[in-house]
């Protein structure tokens, strides 16, 4: 608490990030290649397909030389795989010396949502893509577009993430089909309750956390989760003008029917 | 012989009994949401299923009906439904909006490119332009995405003649208005 009154006072920006609770302070034990970083976070923290409860984690890049945008969340021994996601590039004119990542901030006590990761040294990142459902989601509490993952990815990522899970931690959930893949430990999709946030090391979240106007979150409460996320549109279809023709016909019927019996003819 | 008709009028009566109490309850749920976007400080940023969004107008074809949050049949009962999750009306984003084609929406079949669509929601009132029109299967969920600028999207059944469930999905994009 101390130390986010502290931040607080001295970054004033730090204001609208720590409102997110993007309090997440990547130590970093770079590994250069995969990029490994170490962020500890004391709220939970939405990241593509699974929303990680508090307590520290791993991201690091999947190991594939041919797509340098697939990210791995992990268990902080590494040892289970909590979810495999895709990005995309994503730009910074300028290189920090520091772990930089942003959120879509949340709202009415919704966690937060990653949106980019710059590794120390990097003007290439990683912006996260987000199954449908979860897109839809964050896109309409926070007012701004949330990039999607495509099926195909989904696809290759399901692949590659039976491939990385070790056996002896089985995967525990997976959303829809076609989605995206998510190995989680914590609660999957629906938010839990925020909690405080905890302050980890080196990260200086203000610099290059999101603007305020950008993360300026609308007050939505939860949408249902039958809707938009449905794997049909809507069904338009009235039932009046069916009802309406199945009694028109049945009067019809009924007086034909009359009709004949009065002229004898049944 | 006697069964038969009694049980055809009966099935008549109960049919069309059925009918008019959709009719009843469509009208009377529009003239509440018409009222309710009257009354002054209203807020239609409310969510809760069943709640007054705004109203949809397009004028060259004659269409005004009352918005309401959801798209389930009840809701699609008494008007045009917001699907949740998709963005607000003159929001970033996807504005998404159902209603049935034999009823609310069935002047869709008119549309044309360049159309105007409104949609008034206390206190603003936000222009659409339509920008195409077509028609889809009922999975093609992709019109559903958010977009990066404010659209709205338009969705009934396919082909407008049916009588009952209709296999496709007719869709309305238009984009906001500068």
């Amino acid at each position: 608490m101390k130390r986010f009154s502290s931040l607080k006072n001295g970054l004033p920006i730090a204001a609208l990030a720590l409102l997110g609770c993007a309090i997440l302070n990547p130590l970093l034990k770079a590994d250069e290649y995969n990029r490994k970083t170490v962020i500890t976070i004391n709220q939970p923290l939405e990241v593509p397909g699974v929303v990680l409860a508090p307590g520290t984690y791993v991201m690091r890049l999947f190991n594939s030389s041919s797509d340098r945008h697939i990210v791995q969340f992990m268990t902080e021994d590494q040892k289970q795989q909590l979810a495999l996601t895709f990005a995309v590039a994503a730009d910074r004119v300028r290189p920090t010396g520091r772990t930089v990542l942003t959120m879509y901030e949340g709202a009415r006590g919704e966690p937060p949502a990653i949106r980019t990761w710059f590794y120390p040294g990097d003007v290439v990142g990683q912006e996260f893509l987000y199954p449908h459902k979860q897109a839809v989601r964050i896109s309409e509490r926070t007012n701004q577009n949330v990039p999607e993952v495509e099926t195909g990815q989904a696809a290759s990522a399901k692949e590659a993430a039976a491939a990385v899970v070790p056996a002896a931690e089985p995967a525990k959930s997976n959303e829809s089909p076609g989605e995206s893949v998510f190995i989680a430990k914590a609660e999957p999709a629906p938010p839990p309750a925020p909690a405080p946030i905890a302050a980890p090391e080196p990260q200086q979240p203000a610099a290059e956390q999101q603007s305020p106007a950008a993360n300026n979150a609308q007050a939505p409460a939860e949408p249902p989760a039958a809707t938009a996320a449905d794997d049909t549109l809507p069904k338009t279809a009235g039932k009046g003008p069916l009802a309406a023709l199945i009694g028109g016909l049945s009067f019809i019927l009924a007086f034909c029917l009359r009709k004949m019996k009065g002229s004898r003819l049944l | 012989m006697l069964k038969t008709t009694w049980f055809l009028w009966t099935l008549g009566l109960l049919s069309v009994g059925y009918w008019v109490q959709l009719s009843v309850k469509a009208k009377w749920s529009q003239m509440r949401g018409a009222r309710e976007l009257e009354r002054p400080g209203v807020s239609t940023m409310t969510h809760s299923p069943g709640d007054v969004v705004g109203r949809l107008e397009i004028p060259r074809l004659s269409v005004s009906t009352v918005v309401f949050e959801g798209a389930d049949q009840d809701v699609l009962e008494r008007g045009a439904g917001h699907l949740p999750g998709s963005a607000l009306p003159g929001n970033r984003g996807n504005t998404v909006l159902a209603a049935h084609r034999d009823t609310f929406f069935r002047p869709l079949r008119g549309i044309r490119i360049g159309d105007v669509v409104k949609i008034h929601t206390p206190p603003k009132d936000s222009v659409y332009i339509v920008e195409s029109a077509r028609v889809v299967e009922p999975d093609e969920v992709d019109v559903l995405k958010p977009t990066r600028e404010p659209a709205l999207t338009l969705i009934t059944c396919y082909p407008f003649r049916y009588i009952g469930p209709a296999p496709e999905r007719f869709v309305v994009r238009a984009v906001l208005a500068r």
